[in-house]
């Protein structure tokens, strides 16, 4: 089994999940993330002070899939195309190796 | 005349003196219609008396409605220029001082802010516990624009909003009893004192000291008990680290601007409501000159933080608008268009310097309180002198005078209560309540519990 974790635009995600569905993909889950870069920095300021935490980071959401080792080929690629703009700050997909997949309703 | 009299008169037989009958007829008739005259012009009199008497009642009451509705503002300003963890907290003690307010009033603090002449001394008068009717109070031997009871109301909101001022600047970190305790002394004992030097006939009346509505007398008063408050308390924790400051955004703009909304339109009462009648001119330009001020104040304080700091900042431009309704309150009805968009404009300016000076004085005030109450109600104040019919040296130094007697008197007296306070009960919640918010140390409850679903 592979997880797949894919950091996406916040913008994209209704793409990404509409395409998953369309190739057969049941069940994700996904979370709010914020990310920070040192390159071009912006800065913002609350009550004339320089306030970095909420303007300055950047929002992303993150989607985490796990699948059989010969479909993950697909869901990446997936996952690639739905998320694309071409611009900088698409993202990134992380792909890892699961050990074991427990089902807690099923004793 | 009469044709049927001249008749009757000509056929009186020869020895009555018929001119003298006729003239005695005459006059009494002439009695009878000036009588009745008079009665119907003394009805009318009357009537157009009790007339204006109730709309000038009527006004005063709509109001005081006004006036009560800023303590809403108060209560949504307040929770979103703080954070979300502690807006039960602050919504908490919006609620409850203008109770606390309300019923202290009605015990004391009426009749030591208007003691009347018989009691009224220089500096302290007291007529008795309680809202005893006075001879006369329902009608308008009391007062031509209002009743006994409508005055008691409207003086009793303006006190209740004193205190809700020190309740923005001391948020985040004070014990919610020891803030009651506070709250329940300012506003039973000092304020109403105070208050009396000017309005209830005291020395500053006789001097000449002018503040129309209370940019000293409520709103500096609130001020310097909020000044008192924040020194001795100490800023929260996180603002003030390692030589930096941190701004601690508040969590809703959307509630402050709500609030800031609320107390302009509270205005309305608190400055239309101080002409003490329905006067049609007076009220009127009373409205006008304080929407100016606060306009002037708003679009002032935006341009000014944008120059500060790049960004048209949302909360400074609403305490803008608070700062230029805080500095026309004391000059309302002496004041033109032209010298309200004046006072607003410098408020709006002063407001913006006044948040980042506290900061570097490490005075940490949440909501802006210090900046618009304080700050700008001394600037108003000053203005009297300065701006309107009024303007001239000697106005200028009884503004003076006012402003120092009543600041000293204030920050010394509420300095004082902070301090017993702190003696019996302490002032500032533990680090980990502060960290973890009032809500759950304070209250049990947290104002928005449904984030994480169930």
């Amino acid at each position: 089994m592979k997880k797949i974790q894919a950091i996406i635009r916040a913008s994209k995600f209704e793409d990404v999940r509409d395409s998953l569905h369309g190739i057969g993909v049941e069940f994700f889950v996904f979370y709010e993330v914020k990310g920070v870069t040192f390159q071009n920095e912006h800065k913002g300021s609350y009550r004339g002070l320089s306030i970095y935490d909420s303007s300055s980071s950047i929002s992303r959401r993150v989607i985490e899939v796990v699948v059989p080792e010969i479909d993950y080929l697909d869901v990446v690629n997936c996952i690639k195309k739905a998320a694309y703009t071409g611009e900088v700050g698409d993202g990134k997909i992380f792909v890892s190796t699961v050990d074991q997949a427990l089902r807690i309703s099923v004793s | 005349m009469d044709p049927i009299l001249i008749d009757t008169l000509t056929q009186i037989p020869a020895p009555v003196d018929s001119t003298s009958i006729f003239i005695a007829a005459l006059a009494d008739s002439l009695v009878a219609t000036k009588m009745a005259l008079a009665e119907t012009r003394s009805t009318l009199q009357a009537s157009t008396d009790q007339n204006s008497f109730t709309v000038n009642n009527l006004w005063m009451m709509i109001a005081t409605s006004l006036v009560f509705i800023m303590h809403l503002g108060f209560a949504t300003l307040e929770s979103g220029l703080t954070r979300a963890k502690n807006t039960t907290n602050v919504l908490f003690k919006n609620t409850v001082i203008p109770a606390i307010g309300l019923l202290t009033y009605a015990l004391i603090g009426f009749n030591l802010m208007y003691p009347g002449a018989d009691f009224a001394g220089g500096f302290f008068g007291f007529s008795g516990f309680g809202l005893p009717l006075p001879e006369g109070g329902e009608t308008s031997n009391y007062n031509p624009g209002y009743t006994y009871w409508t005055d008691f109301l409207f003086q009793g909101m303006f006190a209740a909003t004193c205190a809700t001022i020190v309740s923005g600047a001391v948020a985040e970190r004070i014990k919610l009893t020891s803030f009651l305790l506070f709250s329940v002394v300012f506003v039973a004992i000092v304020y109403p004192i105070l208050g009396m030097w000017k309005w209830g006939g005291g020395w500053l009346q006789v001097l000449g000291f002018h503040d129309f509505a209370g940019s000293t007398l409520v709103h500096s008063i609130g001020g310097w008990g909020a000044l008192a408050g924040t020194m001795l308390l100490g800023p929260r924790l996180g603002k003030f680290e390692k030589g930096r400051i941190y701004p601690i955004p508040g969590h809703s703009m959307t509630s402050a601007v709500i609030g800031t909304f609320m107390l302009w339109l509270g205005w309305f009462g608190f400055n239309g409501g101080s002409v003490l009648s329905a006067d049609p001119a007076l009220v009127s330009k009373v409205l006008v000159t304080t929407c100016i001020a606060a306009s002037a104040g708003a679009v002032l304080a935006a341009l000014t933080i944008y120059f500060v700091s790049k960004n048209f900042d949302l909360s400074m431009t609403l305490n803008g608008i608070l700062a230029g309704l805080v500095a026309i309150t004391a000059g309302a009805d002496v004041t033109s268009v032209t010298d309200s968009f004046l006072i607003g404009s410098v408020a709006g300016i002063v407001v913006v310097f006044a948040v980042l000076m506290f900061d570097k004085l490490k005075i940490d005030d949440p909501v802006g309180a210090l900046s618009v109450h304080l700050v700008c109600g001394i600037w108003g104040t000053l203005a009297v002198g300065v701006f309107g019919s009024k303007a001239g040296v000697p106005q200028f130094l009884n503004q003076s005078i006012g402003v120092i007697a009543i600041g000293a008197a204030a920050f010394g007296s509420a300095l004082l209560i902070f301090l017993a306070v702190k003696a019996v009960a302490g002032l500032r919640v533990s680090k980990d309540e502060e960290i973890y918010g009032l809500d759950a140390g304070e209250h049990g409850m947290e104002a928005y519990p449904n984030f994480l679903t169930k």
